[in-house]
């Protein structure tokens, strides 16, 4: 019997705002514990929530981004549970009727275009975070977190291997981080995924029980999870047997789903509109005034990037992985006018740094203008390539520029045919046998006294000045 | 309509109530004699969707800096049965499956 | 004791010391309200030193000096807020709610916490943690509920004014029994924020005063657009005793046949009745209208009640502030076991009535239907106030104070209680009640609901039928 994966995936993310979705608190992560909390997020008796404007934009945002429909009416509701976390015994969110519903998301892969539908986007406080192994004896409870806006993005069951989940998540993060409505970092947590999977016979109309799995790091853990949980379906089916709809939770540490059925299987959370809060209304220039200040989105910018520099598919990709290395690139080509070494230059050696120092290139200290004014340097001759790559290293360890790097480190490549002419007597005189060798026939050899004269000159001869006197001097 | 005892230590367990037998039983009767006067709404017709609204016609909202955050007397853990170096200490969960670090949704 | 606003003339006159009428409110106190025949109206009061070294300004603000008390359900700084249950005893909140905040602003003393019903849920102060209340008129009878404290606080003459809260007729039906004026404003009028939560779309912050200008002089301070309050509503607060003197001529007063029936206690129907022929007597046109969907109304007010109360009570769970249950093993028995101590046996009655009525298989059932019946009771006051009536009068209560626990045992009877007074929550209407009789030695109060906004209309017949019942 062949199988078909069917996989649906809801994720959580954390909107970028100042403020907490109902209260005035701040958002900041890490901060000390309990520090940002109020009566209305710590659930105080007596407390009340105010809807937070910047964080109704950046869903509206959001979920114009995905090519939704954004409803003009919404309505919060309750959603009720006991959890240490949740401070209220109920989490403000929305139900029956979201923000926005049915839009689509487009992932390319290098094999295929696949639309994935979005069945709903909606918005919703977070709860706060339970820290189980802190204390001995208990569980140790911080709510900065609780109250912090959410978007929650459910697709329809339209991924169909592990990998294109990835890949879905790969976009949707890009695309949510073009729009600057969220951070979108999994470790941070301003990311989450839980995904849906369940199995079908191939061909079949009609969809298997589906199983949630849970506590997902990274994406690779979404992947990993799947396929785990997919030979896990299959193994129950072809034995014949049934697959029981549960709650999955993923360890990462060896690579296991663990269930998390517990006494109280089914979770009866009761919805009814928040009777503190009117229905959120919108007005039609509201969401027409968000959709026409909507950044240009990936799929749109890598187009108009192949169209307009002439790069390739490949190089492209690179640049648009994220917003802001996309407007590096943009804002370099201006002022060199070249998009090709533009391109090579933030794809090889500016990347190269921003992942030695695990920063973005936007926080490397190094604006576009200064990698402008090295490949300068470096197109006029003052340093080579290679030195150049050196100077930019520099460049991010110190925040200097590169002329200044180059003076007082004493960089700049030396093409005085005296000064080389000096290495170039010290290199032959200390090197006879390889001369020796060289002059009977081994003339690949040249390398080797490139090599050694550019030591001597810590790099700084000009390669190929150097090359040039080397055998004029031992050809004679 | 009328509510077993069965039903009401159901509900109890929703609401985290734990009921003693003769509680249960009294409350069962209770209930169902409530939910029997309840029951006039049965006879209702009303077409459906229509929301009844009271107060703001819609939710007000707040602009960054608009509100600041209630200023307190006294921080409000002080009030707290359990708290340590910052943080609310509860006896851990039954089953620690029960919700992650990751948002608590059950 | 005289009126709130001449207490606060006297005192930015400087013709009494601005700390003196608070003073004598505490003396009042401590004579009144302890011991086994005490009234128990306060749970939290300022102490003997304490009302000595009061510093009270008297710089112009219009409570200035007055001696007011705060139902225990109102977040207050200085106090314990324990709502009258034991899950919150002692509990200290770290802010304070803005009706509060408006009244100190304005200069008023907060003289105590009055004690109520658990949660507000009640109609006698018997399902208080703390005791029950005596009703000064007889201290063998109940003062009402669930604001009974403040009830009792102002009927016997210890402060000038309190605060208390009204879901289904918990200021009205207290002011009406204990003897006194009680006012529920339009929903959205008055602040909830610091107002512990029962039934969020039902709760409003309501008034008590001796007469109908006191209770006015205090719905003046506190109105008004909280922006910490979503369901508050940024409209103008107008003079609500601008029409003070205008009197009953020309008032057109519905009578609600369904308010009128054999429920209705011969006593409290032949005073509610004089009242009427005094209001005519004064001019007031008396018309007989219907508002046929009242049948439905305590039904769908208490599902909808207790679902919302269900889920504001969740937050009790020993986590954070209150009480807590520590003894069982894991953290599921500290919440059952921090709860199930925690809450009474009302409290626990209507949780339970209220999270069943939002079950998956319920739901549509009962709090579906409960919702649109509100719509049809709402509907039936637009029609009557839209065929020109100004203001509805019905009795506030269909019997007059019952005995001290001759109801305990009996929910649904004390759930009969409220029959008159839950229409005006479910609607959102201002409505108040005014002492129009006695009956059997105890008081009757007769009930005025007016349209959304219209509490300028409902104080003028307040105000008349107040002259007329003195003159009487």
């Amino acid at each position: 019997m062949s199988w078909e994966t069917v996989i649906g995936l809801e994720v959580h993310v954390q909107l970028r705002t100042a403020e907490k979705l109902f209260c005035s608190d701040g958002t900041v992560f890490g901060a000390a514990p309990n520090s940002q909390v109020c009566p209305v997020c710590l659930g105080l008796p007596g407390a009340l929530p105010v809807l937070n404007r910047e964080a109704v934009d950046l869903a509206i945002t959001a979920a114009l981004g995905l090519d939704c429909q954004v409803h003009e009416v919404s309505v919060f509701a309750r959603k009720s549970y006991f959890y240490p976390d949740l401070p209220k015994g109920y989490q403000i969110t929305q139900f029956s009727e979201p923000l926005a519903t049915e839009g689509v998301l487009e992932v390319r892969s290098a094999a295929e275009t696949r639309r994935i539908r979005i069945r709903r986007v909606h918005m919703e406080e977070d709860a706060g975070k339970s820290i189980h192994d802190r204390v001995p004896d208990g569980t140790a409870v911080d709510l900065n977190r609780a109250g912090v806006p959410l978007i929650e993005i459910v697709t329809e069951p339209d991924l169909r291997t592990p990998a294109q989940a990835r890949a879905f998540l790969q976009e949707l993060k890009r695309t949510l981080e073009y729009m600057g409505v969220s951070d979108c970092n999994m470790e941070e947590g301003s990311l989450r995924v839980d995904a849906n999977v369940s199995l079908r016979p191939e061909g079949a109309e009609a969809y298997g029980v589906k199983t949630e799995v849970k506590n997902l790091n990274s994406f690779s853990a979404v992947e990993r999870s799947v396929v785990v949980e997919v030979r896990r379906q299959t193994a129950i089916l072809e034995a014949g047997e049934e697959v029981v709809q549960e709650t999955l939770l993923w360890d990462e540490r060896d690579g296991t789903l663990r269930s998390m059925r517990s006494k109280e299987e089914s979770h009866d959370y009761r919805y009814f509109p928040d009777p503190d809060l009117p229905p959120l209304r919108l007005q039609p220039e509201r969401i027409r005034g968000l959709e026409a200040e909507l950044p240009e989105l990936p799929a749109r910018r890598r187009t108009r990037l192949m169209e307009e520099h002439r790069l390739d598919g490949r190089d492209v990709e690179v640049l648009i992985a994220s917003r802001s290395l996309a407007d590096y690139f943009e804002a370099l080509v201006a002022i060199v006018g070249e998009a090709k070494p533009a391109a090579n230059w933030i794809k090889g050696p500016l990347l190269k740094e921003a992942n030695r120092v695990q920063r973005s290139v936007e926080d490397l200290g190094i604006p576009p203008r200064a990698l402008a004014d090295l490949m300068g340097l470096v197109d006029d001759g003052t340093v080579s390539g290679t030195m150049g790559r050196t100077v930019l290293g520099q460049m991010a360890d110190s925040g200097k520029t590169a002329r200044q790097i180059i003076e007082t480190e004493g960089l700049s490549q030396v093409q005085d045919s005296d000064e080389l002419n000096a290495w170039v007597e010290a290199v032959i005189e200390e090197n006879s046998e390889e001369v020796e060798r060289y002059r009977s026939g081994e003339t690949r050899l040249i390398g080797y006294f490139v090599g050694q004269t550019m030591q001597k000159s810590r790099g700084r001869a000009d390669p190929k000045a150097l090359s040039a006197l080397l055998r004029n001097r031992l050809d004679n | 309509m009328s509510i077993t005892r069965e039903e009401i230590l159901q509900i109890a367990t929703l609401a985290r109530l734990r009921l003693t037998d003769s509680e249960s039983e009294d409350l069962s009767q209770d209930l169902s004699q409530i939910l029997e006067y309840v029951d006039t709404l049965a006879s209702l017709q009303v077409p459906e969707g229509e929301r009844f609204e009271l107060g703001p016609p819609e939710a007000p909202e707040r602009k960054a800096g608009q509100m600041a955050p209630d200023a307190m007397a006294h921080p409000p853990t002080d009030s707290a049965p359990d708290f340590r170096d910052g943080f609310f200490v509860v006896p851990s969960p039954p089953s620690l499956g029960g919700a992650d670090d990751s948002g608590g949704s059950p | 004791m005289t009126g709130i606003a001449s207490i606060a003339e006297d005192v930015r006159e400087g013709r009494v010391d601005a700390a003196e009428p608070a003073r004598a409110a505490v003396a009042r106190l401590r004579e009144q309200n302890g011991g086994p025949q005490g009234l128990n109206a306060f749970l939290a009061a300022l102490s003997e030193s304490e009302a000595l070294a009061l510093k009270v300004s008297s710089d112009g603000g219009r409570l200035s000096g007055v001696p007011v008390a705060i139902k225990d359900n109102l977040a207050t700084v200085g106090f314990p807020t324990t709502c009258g249950s034991r899950i919150l005893e002692g509990y200290r909140p770290p802010y304070e709610a803005t009706v509060v905040k408006r009244l100190r602003e304005e200069g008023a003393v907060i003289v105590g916490k009055t004690n109520l019903d658990e949660f507000a849920m009640g109609s006698s102060t018997e399902n208080s943690a703390y005791g029950p209340v005596r009703n000064p008129c007889d201290p063998t009878r109940v003062p009402g509920g669930s604001s009974g404290g403040s009830a009792a606080a102002v009927a016997a003459g210890i402060v000038s004014g309190a605060l208390g809260s009204d879901t289904g007729g918990s200021v009205r039906q207290p002011a009406s029994f204990c003897g006194v004026v009680g006012v529920k404003p339009t929903y959205g009028r008055v602040s909830r924020y610091g107002l512990v939560a029962f039934a969020s779309s039902l709760d409003q912050v309501g008034m008590f005063g001796a007469t109908v200008a006191d209770a006015a002089e205090l719905l003046q301070v506190v109105a008004g657009h909280d922006p910490r309050d979503s369901t508050s509503v940024d409209l103008p607060v107008p003079d609500f005793s601008e029409e003070r003197d205008t009197g009953a001529e020309g008032l057109v007063v519905g009578v609600p046949t369904e308010y009128f029936g054999d429920a209705l206690e011969p006593g409290v129907k032949a005073s509610c009745q004089a009242a009427l022929d005094m209001l005519a007597a004064g001019g007031a046109q008396i018309r007989e209208v219907s508002l046929p969907n009242t049948r439905y109304a305590l039904s769908a007010y208490y599902v909808i009640a207790t679902a919302e109360a269900s889920s504001n009570l969740a937050r009790f769970d020993g986590v954070r502030y209150g009480a807590r249950d520590s003894s069982g093993k894991d953290l599921g028995e500290m919440y059952e076991r921090t709860r199930t101590a925690g809450f009474g046996r009302e409290v626990k009655r209507r949780i339970l009535l209220g999270t069943f009525a939002l079950t998956a298989g319920y739901h549509d059932q009962y709090y579906g239907r409960a919702q649109r019946a509100r719509g049809l009771v709402s509907a039936d006051f637009e029609a009557v106030f839209g065929g020109g009536v100004d203001v509805l009068f019905t009795p506030t209560s269909p019997t007059v104070a019952f005995p001290l626990g001759e109801r305990v045992q009996d929910p649904l009877q004390m759930y009969l209680a409220d029959v008159f007074t839950v229409t005006a929550n479910l609607a959102g209407l201002p409505a108040i009640s005014v002492p129009v009789g006695v009956s059997d030695g105890l008081p009757v109060g007769g009930q005025l609901i007016a349209p959304k906004w219209g509490e300028k209309t409902l104080f003028r017949a307040a105000f008349a039928l107040e002259g007329a019942v003195e003159a009487a």
